[in-house]
């Protein structure tokens, strides 16, 4: 697996036995450390039911034991607008939106202005240049002046439209489904929070820690084997 | 307190452990001691203590500033505090109330009051000047004498140092702390008839410092919740799919498994009947009924206890325990018999092995004694074969299980014997995730290696005296918060 990263993995022959042992070390306590079971599958849930999983969500209940604790209409109407944003269709999801809670988008200025900003990228998508322009126009050039913010994204999404091949363009990113999923869990973010739930996942907060300490360590100087894909388990040590 | 009786003072320790435990939950006393008293070594000569080194005195002639005399704490003040917090009352403000309380490192000057000298920070009663490492001081705040309780605290996240009064907090006196300086607390005195006390957090403060190691978790967690990902936040949703899903494969939720891939559209890696037998061996696990995990395994798996002896030393340790605990029973005594080659249905499973566990009754049933010493021969003789083949340190572990699980043996009532512990149920989960893992021939999904990887950060974070480790515990961040009434 440390083959094939970059070379700082590479163990050298100078390198001396003292640490090299001090990285199996790092590597044994890393696989080492226990985390109670039960609390796990109580964050893994909680993102289930905040994602708007519901079949997972009612399968890990059963498997489980643990109480999902899920309110029903608030996540059918969630699973609703996940599959609207994933298949392009974000007037559909802006309703939705609007009959859970009226008053949602007036007072998330920067989530209105990204489900305004998905609707010119599924445009964009369809290859409907005449229809992305008359929005931009019409709907999203008033907002972009409003913030310097929203008219770099603006900028951005604009830009594809230069291109004979958008997918080609170093925009493209915003035609992945990742562009997607980030609406998605914007919108679960802002109904939770409406709702008076925690806005973000444990899970979310617990892998940033990661990151975080990571990034203390290093601005500190610190040497240690960083974690260099979370989902790949990759350790990159230090030379 | 004094106390008559000689449990007294015993309880005494035990509260203010609990105290201080309470407010510096991530300092580890067995590797950093936390401040209780004043040094009765590091203090100038004109320093007296008395009432177990918590209360001093001037003893000099106090003629002028050349005679003034200070004394640190018995211990420094660890990173792992987070924030450090102290309070000294001044009992008497003697003949002219020259007191200067605060930090100083190790080393420093005591014929000084502190923040006279370099790496020294103190805030003094006469003139309400902060000194930080310097002769000269800055106007500060108030004055304080005779009655007044002065708290100074250290700010190991920005590294920075406050000070309070009766309670209230006067600001940040000195913001640029060196990084990597230990500082210990530190009061000074000048003038004869000067006496203060120190509380070192063993009973209740005047200020409110509770309060301020709440707000210091509650802006780390925001912190680390609002940490940018480089990837993007889509990306990063993305992989928090991945991880979910990972992480139920692994312990084989496989209904939940199948449910999100569906909804995420990710590819499953395993067969849902792979997944689903993996489950089936762990939930035997893990409700004792060790022989029929390992016969399932042996017919699914065959050659992994072959291959992986230490792994099946330990799994039947388990065994062994669980047929004194009553979950399990022997082998050769029913529970496998008739069922090597059926398969085992979900079914089935529950019916079934409710029959055919009997527990054993050690007292009444002289035969199960016996057959539970051959079995425990049999561990003996296993353990023989894998230290033979390994030098490692890990041979040493294996055999203080088995002395510990032959052990049970020894008690009329396992249960409230010194090797109790064996019997509870969460004994289970370390070599159930154990068998899991060999049977997968992989240690840890990657969420949990991720956790392993932050707590040896976090670890790595206090050792480089970063305090911000403290209040960002894995722990912590694993419960839900509780709802707070805060809007933005």
């Amino acid at each position: 697996m440390e083959d094939n990263t970059t070379s700082t993995t590479t163990v050298e022959v100078t390198l001396s036995t003292s640490s090299t042992l001090e990285k199996d070390e790092w590597s044994d306590k890393v696989n080492n450390h226990s985390v109670s079971r039960s609390d796990l599958n109580s964050v893994i849930m909680d993102y289930l039911v905040r994602e708007g999983f519901k079949e997972a969500a009612l399968s890990f209940q059963k498997e489980t034991g643990i109480q999902s604790g899920l309110d029903d209409s608030l996540m059918e109407s969630q699973i609703q607008i996940r599959s609207a944003i994933e298949t392009g269709e974000v007037q559909k999801a802006v309703e939705t939106l609007n009959d859970l809670d009226l008053v949602i988008l007036d007072t998330n200025p920067d989530l209105f202005f990204h489900l305004q900003l998905q609707q010119l990228l599924e445009y964009i998508r369809q290859g409907n240049v005449d229809e992305a322009l008359a929005y931009a126009q019409s709907e999203l050039s008033a907002r972009g002046e409003e913030n310097s913010k929203f008219l770099e994204e603006l900028e951005s999404a604009l830009a594809l439209l230069a291109y004979d091949d958008p997918i080609k363009s170093p925009f493209a990113y915003l035609l992945q489904h990742s562009q997607r999923l980030k609406v998605v869990s914007e919108l679960n973010s802002a109904i939770l929070s409406n709702q008076g739930k925690e806005e973000v996942s444990r899970l979310s907060v617990l892998m940033k820690l990661v990151l975080w300490a990571q990034s203390n360590l290093e601005k500190k100087g610190a040497n240690f084997p960083k974690l260099t894909s979370i989902c790949s388990s990759t350790l990159t040590h230090p030379q | 307190m004094a106390s008559v009786e000689g449990g007294g003072e015993m309880e005494v320790t035990t509260n203010e452990a609990k105290r201080l435990s309470y407010l510096y939950p991530q300092v580890d006393e067995k590797e950093t001691y936390l401040p209780r008293q004043w040094s009765s070594k590091d203090k100038y000569s004109y320093i007296g203590l008395s009432q177990n080194n918590l209360r001093v005195h001037y003893k000099g002639s106090g003629k002028n500033h050349k005679d003034a005399a200070a004394v640190r704490s018995n211990h420094p003040i660890p990173t792992g505090c987070g924030v450090y917090y102290y309070e000294v009352k001044v009992i008497s403000k003697g003949k002219d109330g020259h007191i200067g309380i605060g930090m100083s490192a190790s080393g420093v000057s005591l014929n000084k009051l502190p923040g006279w000298e370099k790496s020294s920070y103190g805030y003094h009663a006469d003139d309400g000047c902060v000194f930080s490492s310097s002769g000269t001081g800055q106007q500060f705040g108030p004055t304080f004498t005779t009655g007044d309780v002065v708290g100074c605290g250290f700010n190991l996240v920005d590294r920075s140092i406050f000070f309070t009064k009766n309670g209230i907090k006067l600001g940040t006196a000195v913001s640029d702390v060196p990084a990597n300086l230990q500082l210990y607390p530190t009061v000074g005195l000048q003038t004869p008839g000067e006496i203060v006390e120190g509380n070192f957090g063993e009973d209740q403060f005047a200020f409110n410092f509770e309060a301020l190691l709440t707000e210091m978790k509650y802006k780390t967690r925001l912190q680390i919740q609002e940490l940018p990902v480089a990837e993007g936040e889509g990306v990063w949703q993305a992989n928090l799919h991945k991880l979910v899903l990972g992480y139920l494969v692994h312990h084989g939720y496989t209904s939940t498994a199948v449910a999100l891939a569906a909804d995420t559209g990710q590819q499953l890696e395993e067969s849902q009947e792979s997944m689903t037998n993996r489950q089936k061996i762990q939930s035997l696990m893990m409700c004792g009924r060790v022989s029929q995990a390992v016969s399932m395994v042996n017919r699914l798996h065959p050659g992994l206890f072959d291959s992986d002896q230490e792994l099946l030393f330990r799994v039947l340790c388990h065994q062994f325990i669980e047929t004194i605990a009553g979950y399990d029973t022997l082998p050769g005594r029913g529970a496998e018999e008739g069922r090597e080659n059926g398969e085992v249905e979900d079914e089935s499973m529950e019916t079934e092995s409710n029959d055919v566990v009997t527990p054993i009754n050690l007292d009444k049933d002289p035969g199960a004694v016996e057959q539970l010493l051959l079995f425990g021969r049999e561990l003996q003789s296993l353990y023989n074969q894998i230290s033979k083949k390994s030098h490692q340190s890990g041979s040493h572990q294996l055999q203080t299980l088995l002395q510990d699980v032959f052990s049970l043996l020894a008690y009329a009532d396992p249960h409230s014997s010194p090797v109790a512990y064996l019997l509870e149920p969460s004994q289970r989960e370390p070599v159930t995730a154990a068998l899991n893992s060999a049977i997968l021939k992989n240690n840890k999904p990657p969420l949990e290696f991720a956790l392993g990887q932050a707590s040896q950060c976090l670890k790595l974070m206090t050792e480089n005296g970063l305090g911000a480790a403290a209040f960002a515990t894995i722990e912590e961040l694993l419960k839900p918060t509780t709802p707070h009434n805060q809007t933005v």
